[in-house]
């Protein structure tokens, strides 16, 4: 009883910031005002979000030029593939480098028990500060004229075109959420109890085996976590693709801010939201089944 | 019932903070201000310009100085658009939108009318020429802008090149002077405006189509060339953050408002470098853009906004914006201080001809919804 009580201010916040506005985002997708300004029922803003009247040749992943096919898709699809082509490929990037930076960071973690770790504490920091600042911080290194390419001209090699395009934006991303890859798998990893390894070495396998069949499967919620926390955040940044890709990129990010800030068509813009906000519940969906099986399969249990 | 009490307590919250926005703590009036970036003086320093001297001082301190009884609270943006945006949620005082935009809330009925007796410098000083410029499709829509806006600052629209690597552009043939936008010999050394009517009309003007065209063909070709151009030249797409790729030789040419030309020039002079490295060049038929101080409807201090448009036409103040901000000043006593190059040369102050021969930015329904179409879809590739 006592317990309930304590939730209500939980309660009361998740409704006026979390529920509320998720209404209003749907209200708004369906409803516009006619030009006596009463509002009324509409579907217009999903028949924009795929309108096949302003088209634009689907490019994902470089495939139209591969394969040479041209194929025109409503511009919204194209802006929303575009930026699930850039959270992909991050994301993979991040587990690529985040997974073996988690693994030295546990096992420092674990050789020296209940010490804090000055390595974790390093890769932390850089948090402290402003995202926005560090990522203006990249601008300055990397630019056509910025230090590095100053530094490399120094040795006869360079200038290169490190910022503005694709590479840009993914460093920016790669960047700014590798510790939201690197977190949850370390804390995964600092808590496999050691005589598990120890048993598997007890039974002959050697260490790779050892870490495919007991400690990569044990990690596994973390990584999946580690995925949540930097793909969806990297499917929605606007942020970082208006700095780093030089003002060339719409992301649905962008496209959504554009839809309120300049066109000011709350309609679209908000249905825009809502189809965002439909792919990012189905990827969760998707990756807590995946986890559920995992699980199910009696590693965890 | 500990519900209402939170409730209450979030309305008086609420309540307190709209209030306040009006007085700040010691007794003095708010005047809100809200202005395109880096578009008044806001500093004290001494600006060495074509071989002349000048004071410059912080304009707002001056302001406050000069109306004690008023406390500037200014903001910046840079983007029309994103003006307008602002407009549903908050109250200013003062704003400074481009000639479309102003005909825009005019017809939106968003601005008041001036009191002109109340703006007796802006009576002496303004170039009268300015308020004979055709704003609107509809005249007498057109006529009506002088009773809402005052002309802050004016430029052109043209290209900017760096001679030491470009071969001059003698010619005002849109086609000729804008081709090197195009050309993917430039890949990544070319800068575009990240605004929608600068970028859509550029291209328009390549062409020589009209910058308010409807002939969804025209629309069209501008389109795939602004695509093209995103893919196979890959400009860098910004605001102020151009200025010092040009200075510094990151950016090789681009399109300009004519007053980001002189400023790019005074930072060269500034570094002791030649400032005749970054030319300009003003073709046929390109855009005149005239940028104009307005109150809103809904000013929360309109005798300020009024006083504050008077004082930006005090000589003194006039001159020192001109100079700090470089573009053409409307206000004819200002414009004698500024050095003889700069107001001989057509491109920063048309004469009769060339003004005729200049374009300026409409705005209607279509036109507005159509564009912005248009600028999705590049944008979106």
């Amino acid at each position: 009883m006592r317990m309930r009580r304590l939730a209500y201010p939980y309660v009361l916040w998740m409704a006026v910031f979390t529920v509320a506005p998720l209404m209003l985002v749907a209200f708004y997708a369906l409803t516009a005002y006619d030009a006596d300004g009463r509002l009324f029922f509409t579907l217009q803003g999903f028949r924009n979000v795929f309108a096949t009247d302003n088209t634009v040749a689907f490019n994902l992943f470089g495939l139209a030029d591969l394969l040479g096919f041209n194929l025109q898709v409503p511009i919204y699809i194209n802006v929303l593939a575009k930026s699930l082509e850039i959270a992909l490929i991050s994301t993979v990037v991040c587990l690529l480098i985040g997974y073996p930076a988690a693994y030295i960071l546990a096992k420092r973690s674990r050789a020296r028990r209940g010490q804090s770790n000055f390595w974790l504490f390093l890769f932390i920091m850089p948090m402290w500060m402003n995202a926005l600042l560090r990522t203006y911080a990249w601008l300055a290194l990397l630019e056509p004229m910025g230090i590095v390419n100053t530094f490399l001209g120094y040795l006869g090699i360079g200038p290169f075109q490190f910022i503005y395009n694709d590479f840009g934006i993914g460093l920016g991303m790669v960047y700014n959420y590798l510790p939201f890859m690197v977190l949850p798998i370390h804390s995964v990893l600092v808590k496999i109890s050691p005589s598990l390894i120890e048993a598997a070495e007890d039974l002959g396998a050697d260490s790779t085996r050892t870490f495919l069949r007991v400690t990569f499967p044990l990690s596994l919620p973390g990584i999946l976590s580690g995925i949540n926390m930097v793909f969806m955040p990297a499917m929605t940044t606007f942020l970082i693709p208006d700095l780093l890709g030089g003002g060339r990129y719409l992301l649905i990010g962008n496209a959504i801010e554009r839809q309120f800030m300049v066109s000011r068509d709350m309609t679209t813009g908000s249905a825009l939201s809502i189809l965002l906000m439909i792919f990012v519940l189905a990827s969760m969906r998707i990756l807590t089944k995946y986890e559920q099986e995992s699980s199910e399969g009696g590693l965890l249990a | 019932m500990k519900k209402v009490v939170l409730i209450l307590l979030l309305l008086a919250v609420v309540v307190a903070a709209t209030l306040s926005g009006c007085r700040s703590g010691d007794g003095k009036t708010i005047l809100t201000v809200y202005n395109w970036g880096e578009y008044i003086s806001r500093e004290s320093d001494t600006i060495a310009w074509r071989g002349r001297e000048y004071e410059i001082k912080d304009v707002i301190a001056e302001f406050e100085a000069a109306y004690p009884q008023y406390k500037v609270n200014y903001q910046t943006y840079d983007d029309n658009e994103k003006m307008y945006a602002k407009l549903d949620t908050e109250s200013y005082d003062i704003l400074v939108p481009s000639d479309y935009m102003v005909v825009r809330l005019i017809k939106e009925g968003r601005l008041q009318e001036l009191d002109q007796s109340r703006l007796p410098n802006v009576k002496k000083y303004l170039d009268r020429r300015l308020d004979n410029l055709t704003y609107d499709s509809d005249q007498a829509l057109s006529d009506k802008v002088s009773n809402y806006a005052v002309p802050y600052m004016y430029c052109t629209v043209g290209l900017l090149y760096n001679q030491e690597e470009i071969t001059p552009i003698n010619a005002n043939d849109p086609t000729e002077v804008w081709d090197i936008l195009f050309d993917p010999a430039m890949d990544s050394r070319i800068g575009m405006y990240s605004s929608m009517r600068e970028s859509i009309g550029v291209a328009l003007n390549y062409f020589g189509y009209s910058l308010n065209t409807l002939d969804s063909g025209e629309l069209d070709q501008a389109k795939n060339l602004l695509i093209d151009q995103r893919k196979n030249v890959r400009p860098l797409v910004g605001i102020d953050e151009l200025k010092d790729k040009y200075v510094s030789g990151e950016l090789l040419a681009g399109v300009v408002w004519s007053g980001d030309h002189v400023v790019c020039q005074i930072r060269l002079e500034e570094a002791q470098e030649d400032p005749d490295k970054l030319q300009y060049v003003l073709p046929k038929g390109s855009n005149l853009s005239v940028d104009m101080l307005c109150v809103p409807q809904n000013a929360a201090n309109p005798d300020g906004a009024h006083d504050f448009i008077n004082f930006l036409y005090e000589p003194e103040i006039a001159l020192i914006n001109a100079v700090y901000v470089g573009y053409s000043t409307p206000h004819t006593e200002a414009l004698k201080g500024l050095p003889a190059e700069i107001i001989s040369n057509l491109s920063y102050y048309p004469d009769e001809e060339t003004m005729q021969s200049l374009e300026i930015y409409y705005s209607s329904e279509a036109i507005d919804s159509t564009y912005d179409r248009i600028w999705q879809a590049i944008l979106a590739n």
